[in-house]
């Protein structure tokens, strides 16, 4: 079985570096693309099985990335993971209930919550024995939005 | 017969003699107490009486004529009591003539009255004539005291006249001016009132200037009151009467202007003038004039008495409106003043909330920041632990270090600029002056870029310019200026530009010293002209710089975007200005920017001074040419 493959678009270089470490050690394949623009670009070439994406970027913003994303008929239905510094709760609710993005996590973040919205998302890791057991308790870094159906139920895009 | 008359006269003492009693005692209108009844008798009876009586007994009628001749004679003679002798002589004869009639033959009868008849007639005519010339007498005296009284009456009525219509005036100045607080309104009703008087023609005021040069008309009013309309009088003019009234604080009442004095003459010709001071509170505040056309006959005390009262009346009203009127403006120069007070505050709160905007943007913005390479640390560091150190091969421990390093080296470069950037904004940055070379500065900062330069195959050209002038300046300071500016050119250009340094001397003004100017020009994006100013900015970027970046140097471009703001506050600390210039933003085209920086060779000039100068040097320089390549070296 191919490796799951995670794109990160992101305008921190060592950002990324840091997701690719976390990521690869637990079984994913980490792309990573440098601001909003390269992350399009990216993501049409290539569509991954999950889009991990930073929403404060100075050229092309994530809302912009997720929006596009949402209009292509091909990308639509990638699972998203909003990525972002901002902490207040105007964004978690704009992200989970109005964007209705798959999931929400804050920097700084430990690579265990990472680790934990992903398996959410994706509804279990490539390598679950390892650190499934672990995560259960960091539910609330995670959310899933009111009234939609699962994320586990959705239709995955390999 | 003789002695029947006689006794009848000695038997009618009894009504005769009170009769004359009471005539002589009330003689003159006033009862006389210097005699008693008793020696009244006895005059009457030596007088008068008794020789008429002797006069009678005798018979000799000739006699009786005499005394009664000489009793008439005395009274007429002291114009006393006419009347009432008239009265006592008429009652003589009837007792006489009864008395006879009674005892005497007619021929005796006859006899008697042919002889006493003309005496009694001469008496009668002699008292009568006598009577009548008092009484002429007194009738004239009479008459002359009534015209005089008649007349005396019609002076006091015109007096009185008069008065009323001065106690009129009095109350009409005192309703006029106690029913307003109009000072041109009180000025106005003294002016109309004072004019209607009697013996005035005219009535002006005048007011003293604030600036205390020149007393001139408030308002005039009666005969030829127009003539006065605009006039003033000078203060130094001591001719001038209403002057010399409100420089002495005393009524002046002259009846002759000096027709030499020709301004006082042109305003008051041969004219009675009175002016009084108008009282003020420690000073008059001014003069009321009052003057007469036809006649320079001067004007009655209870006239000048009323001027000096309706003019002291209206000073007192003045006085109070003045006050009045200083509290209406007060009032409303405090509604002013709380106005303008509460516009500043709203400004203030407005600015306030600005501030506090920027304030909470930065703030978000720096914990934006810092999240990035806190994660990093955390998620190495935090990998670390869970694997255990030595459990790790060494080529996974070091990439892990390397991380965290990574993200501290980036936390330590934010943390540094926000406390920069506080310094700036607290205006409390402080630079540690010394002689400095600014050519060594770039290019220390250059070697410290080379490596990134090659990396991105860039050029780097540093034209010579040591042989300016060393500056007064913080080195370490102007390193990090020129590191920020180089390194944003470096960003903001593609692989394969080049970068210009280049630098020279300006003068400024004659005998001032001069300015170092250095230019760094790039052959990068450019920046559009909107944006040139804004790029000081905290935390301002134009563009992604990953566009035109390899890998490795988007590290460098993504810094917080404090760089230019912390380069422009040490330029201006030093006392100088920077200031980017370009064509505009094109990321195909790359119009280049320049970044000048113009610091002045002595920084220890007066702040305000050095701005004002450099904005001159500056405003010239860029209607001049940017580069100037005989500078560079």
């Amino acid at each position: 079985m191919a490796k799951k493959r995670v794109l990160c678009i992101e305008d921190h270089p060592e950002m990324i570096e840091l997701i690719r470490v976390i990521l690869e050690r637990v079984g994913f394949q980490v792309e990573g693309a440098v601001g909003g623009r390269d992350g399009l670009k990216a993501l049409q070439e290539n569509p991954p099985d999950l889009l991990l994406l930073d929403l404060m970027m100075p050229d092309v913003d994530g809302w912009e990335v997720y929006r596009q994303m949402k209009a292509d008929e091909k990308l639509k239905r990638v699972p998203v993971i909003a990525v972002t510094a901002k902490a207040q709760s105007i964004d978690r609710v704009l992200a989970m209930h109005i964007a209705r993005m798959d999931g929400f996590i804050t920097k700084p973040f430990g690579p265990k919550e990472l680790v934990t919205s992903i398996e959410r998302v994706m509804g279990g890791l490539p390598t679950a024995d390892k650190v499934s057991g672990e995560d259960a308790t960091k539910e609330d870094d995670v959310e899933t939005p009111a009234g939609s159906p699962a994320p586990q139920d959705r239709e995955r895009v390999s | 017969m003789r002695d029947r008359i006689a006794s009848w006269l000695r038997r009618n003492e009894g009504h005769i003699v009170p009769a004359w009693i009471k005539l002589v005692r009330f003689r003159g209108g006033e009862r006389d107490r210097s005699l008693t009844t008793k020696e009244l008798e006895r005059q009457f009876f030596s007088d008068f009486y008794q020789s008429f009586v002797h006069a009678v007994e005798s018979g000799n009628l000739e006699r009786v004529g005499q005394v009664l001749e000489r009793i008439a004679a005395a009274r007429v003679e002291e114009e006393f009591q006419l009347g009432e002798t008239l009265d006592i002589f008429i009652l003589l004869k009837e007792l006489l003539w009864e008395r006879i009639d009674d005892a005497h033959s007619p021929q005796t009868l006859m006899a008697w009255r042919q002889g006493i008849e003309p005496v009694f007639d001469g008496c009668f005519r002699l008292l009568g004539q006598a009577f009548t010339r008092a009484s002429r007498a007194l009738l004239s005296e009479r008459l002359i005291e009534a015209e005089f009284m008649t007349r005396r009456l019609a002076i006091a009525t015109e007096e009185a006249d008069r008065a009323l219509s001065r106690l009129r005036i009095l109350y009409n100045v005192s309703r006029a001016v106690s029913s307003t607080l109009d000072q041109r309104q009180i000025l106005a009703a003294v002016a109309e009132n004072l004019s209607s008087v009697s013996q005035v023609d005219r009535c002006a005021v005048w007011l003293a200037d604030s600036d205390g040069r020149e007393l001139s008309l408030a308002v005039a009013h009666g005969i030829e009151a127009g003539r006065l309309h605009g006039a003033f009088l000078p203060l130094e003019d001591n001719h001038s009467v209403p002057v010399r009234a409100f420089v002495t604080r005393k009524m002046q009442l002259v009846t002759h202007i000096d027709d030499e004095d020709t301004e006082m003459s042109a305003l008051f010709r041969q004219r009675m003038l009175l002016a009084v001071p108008l009282p003020g509170e420690e000073w008059p505040v001014g003069v009321v004039t009052v003057d007469r056309l036809a006649s320079d006959r001067p004007l009655e005390t209870a006239v000048v008495e009323m001027v000096q009262s309706v003019v002291d009346q209206a000073g007192v009203a003045l006085q109070k409106a003045r006050l009045y009127e200083e509290l209406v403006e007060l009032n409303r120069h405090l509604d002013h003043r709380v106005q303008e007070r509460t516009e500043e505050l709203a400004h203030l709160n407005r600015d306030l909330s600005k501030l506090n905007k920027k304030k909470s943007d930065f703030v978000a913005i720096a914990a934006h920041e810092l999240k990035t390479p806190l994660t990093l640390v955390q998620g190495y560091a935090e990998m670390l632990a869970e694997s255990g150190v030595y459990n790790l091969p060494p080529e996974v421990m070091n990439r892990q270090v390397a991380g965290i390093i990574k993200g501290v080296d980036r936390l330590r470069t934010i943390v540094e600029d926000i406390i920069d950037v506080s310094l700036i904004d607290t205006e409390v940055l402080s630079l540690s002056i010394e002689l400095t070379s600014m050519y060594n500065v770039v290019e220390m900062v250059c070697r410290d870029w080379m490596e990134v330069v090659q990396e991105r195959k860039q050029r780097l050209v540093l034209h010579r310019f040591d042989d300016l002038p060393y500056i007064e300046g913080d080195a370490l300071r102007l390193h990090q200026v020129f590191g920020n500016i180089i390194g944003n050119a470096i960003k903001y250009t593609p692989d394969g530009g080049k970068i210009e340094i280049t630098a020279r001397q300006l003068e400024a003004e004659p005998g001032r010293p001069p300015f170092v100017e250095v230019v760094v020009v790039d052959t990068g994006v450019g920046i559009n002209l909107d944006e040139q100013d804004r790029i000081f900015d905290k935390f301002y970027r134009v563009e992604s710089p990953e566009l035109h970046s390899s890998s490795k140097t988007r590290f460098m471009g993504a810094g917080p975007g404090l760089g230019l703001t912390i380069a422009k506050g040490i330029v201006e600390a030093h006392g100088g200005r920077i200031w980017v210039e370009s064509e505009g933003h094109d990321a195909v085209r790359c119009p280049g920017s320049q970044f000048h920086v113009l610091l002045p060779v002595r920084s220890a000039w007066g702040d305000f001074q050095a701005r004002a100068d450099i904005g001159e040097v500056v405003s010239e320089h860029v209607r001049g040419s940017v580069l100037d390549d005989s500078s560079t070296g």
